[in-house]
């Protein structure tokens, strides 16, 4: 009897490690998105400042820095955190201004005059800045999101999860073209 | 043990002094070839700064030796004849049970002060290629300066948490300057740990190598750890007693060398990046090193480079001087460093 009992015991004990672990690795995604979000409202404060500069020369690019300020609206809308969905939209969101915003400062390079403008030279380093910590945002975001993740689908966490009420989370997934910081500079 | 291997070193380049062609002066007048992409523009540095100065130490070197040899006519045949000689004095008469310890120990005193009369000559030649010629290389850099004493202490780092525990520390060849706006302090140390046994205590070595702090415009807001792999059981007591957090990244071949630990995981993830990562492998084998480790803190980037070899030390005294190889290792050790504030980019000032 007392065998069982002890079996029972140390059952608990391993479950109560297990959802621990679930519930550890859950804050972490949420602690790693945070970081994320941290980032990303660096860029949108940076982009009034690079749009103001860059629409006194670049005329042909109206659409492009239209489409930039509506993708801003739209990252900087607030979203679920618990929603693996609403993450999902909001970091596509954030992926797709990244890239448009990539294009605005490639385009730099037809305006000479706006390339050498000491405002939008500052600015553009620190785009590069702010892009490489979104990258390592990104990073750390993957790396606690494949922690939580694998310590759901691993049996026992499938069922342990929903007592702790942890989903599946998507990856940072950025296009090709996000991917890595845009090195503006090399241009100038 | 060291400290025999040194001795027996000593003594087998005092028997070089007796080669027949020591004193000739060899061609000279080579000008530098730059073979490296950092040696660019040093050969007109060479000419200006170097050069001139070849045949005046030149002359010294041969002067130098020249007295080594004199004095070693003295001092050879006196530590061939001693082994001769020992054997026919009564030392237990003279010196009681503990005669063979105290006749070794006195055998060891003296063959070092024959050495170091022999040697003394050829050691200060040295000392002024280090004092006269370094710091017209390092010149080449920009306002660097080279001093071969240093008042610096690895105390002062214990708040990167990777000084070892040491109770003696010997240091030199301390370097400071700026490059690309950056402030580079670096010195070469040994710490020492007093081991005691049941019989004797004794002095073992826990670091030997150089230390760099590299001072630059950037704040980083937490602090970040790179320190070598010590194995599960060394990792975790590391993760246990730490205040600062476990750091997962992706290189596998880094995971296994290296453990990171920060208090800010996005910027211990921007600072050590991927090429960064690659460069800091390079770096480990470029130094020939087992594993550097290093803190990232408020302005600072502390390294520790682990190095057998005395690093910054003239090339050796029986060959021919023309500063030429001197140069070349002193960019190669600088051009390594240097790499570092380019790789990071800390001379770049962000509004951030």
């Amino acid at each position: 009897m007392e065998i069982i009992f002890g079996v029972i015991l140390l059952l608990l004990i391993l479950l109560y490690f297990l959802y621990a672990r679930i519930i550890r690795n859950k804050n972490n995604v949420f602690e790693a998105l945070a970081g994320i979000d941290v980032q990303l409202k660096n860029r949108s404060n940076l982009i009034p400042n690079v749009l103001t500069i860059a629409k006194k020369f670049m005329n042909h690019e109206k659409d492009l820095i239209e489409n930039v300020t509506k993708l801003r609206t739209k990252e900087n809308q607030s979203y679920d955190k618990t929603d693996p969905t609403s993450i999902k939209d909001h970091i596509s969101a954030a992926a797709t201004l990244g890239s448009e915003l990539g294009k605005v400062m490639i385009s730099v390079e037809a305006y000479p005059e706006l390339k050498s403008n000491e405002t939008m030279i500052q600015a553009q380093l620190t785009y590069n800045e702010v892009e490489a910590k979104i990258a390592a945002a990104r990073r750390f975001y993957n790396s606690a999101v494949s922690q939580l993740n694998n310590s759901i689908e691993i049996f026992p966490g499938t069922f342990l999860a929903k007592y702790a009420n942890a989903q599946i989370m998507p990856f940072y997934e950025a296009d090709e073209a996000s991917k890595q910081p845009i090195s503006a500079e090399k241009f100038l | 043990m060291s400290f025999f291997i040194n001795i027996i070193i000593s003594i087998f380049s005092i028997f070089r002094l007796f080669d027949p062609n020591l004193l000739k002066s060899k061609k000279l007048g080579d000008s530098f070839k730059e073979t490296e992409i950092y040696e660019k523009g040093f050969s007109k540095h060479y000419k200006k700064y170097l050069s001139e100065k070849v045949i005046k130490f030149e002359t010294e070197r041969i002067l130098a030796l020249k007295k080594a040899r004199n004095n070693a006519f003295i001092c050879v045949p006196i530590m061939v004849l001693i082994p001769f000689v020992i054997p026919y004095i009564d030392w237990y008469s003279i010196f009681g049970e503990n005669s063979f310890e105290i006749v070794f120990c006195i055998l060891i005193f003296f063959y070092g002060l024959l050495s170091y009369f022999i040697t003394n000559s050829m050691n200060l030649y040295q000392q002024t290629i280090k004092t006269e010629i370094f710091p017209n290389i390092l010149n080449f850099f920009g306002e660097f300066q080279y001093n071969h004493e240093t008042q610096k202490s690895a105390g002062s780092y214990e708040y990167s948490g990777l000084i070892p525990n040491y109770q003696r520390e010997t240091s030199e060849d301390h370097m400071y300057g700026t490059y690309k706006g950056v402030t580079i302090d670096l010195f070469e140390t040994e710490l020492e740990k007093r081991v005691r046994t049941k019989d004797r205590s004794y002095y073992k070595t826990v670091f030997k190598g150089i230390m760099i702090t590299l001072s630059m415009n950037k704040k980083f807001k937490g602090k970040t750890v790179v320190r070598k792999d010590s194995g599960v059981i060394g990792n975790w007591f590391t993760k246990k007693f730490s205040s600062l957090k476990n750091v997962k990244l992706e290189d596998p071949h880094f995971e296994k060398m290296f453990e990171v630990y920060s208090d800010d995981q996005v910027e211990a993830r921007y600072l050590l990046t991927v090429t960064f990562m690659e460069r800091l492998l390079e770096l480990t084998s470029s130094f020939g090193s087992k594993s550097i480790e290093c803190c990232f803190y408020d302005k600072e980037l502390f390294m520790m480079i682990p190095i057998k070899k005395n690093m910054f030390e003239p090339g050796s005294i029986y060959e021919p001087e023309d500063f030429i190889d001197d140069s070349k290792n002193l960019l190669k050790e600088l051009n390594l460093i240097f790499s570092i504030i380019d790789q990071l980019k800390l001379n770049m000032k962000i509004n951030l």
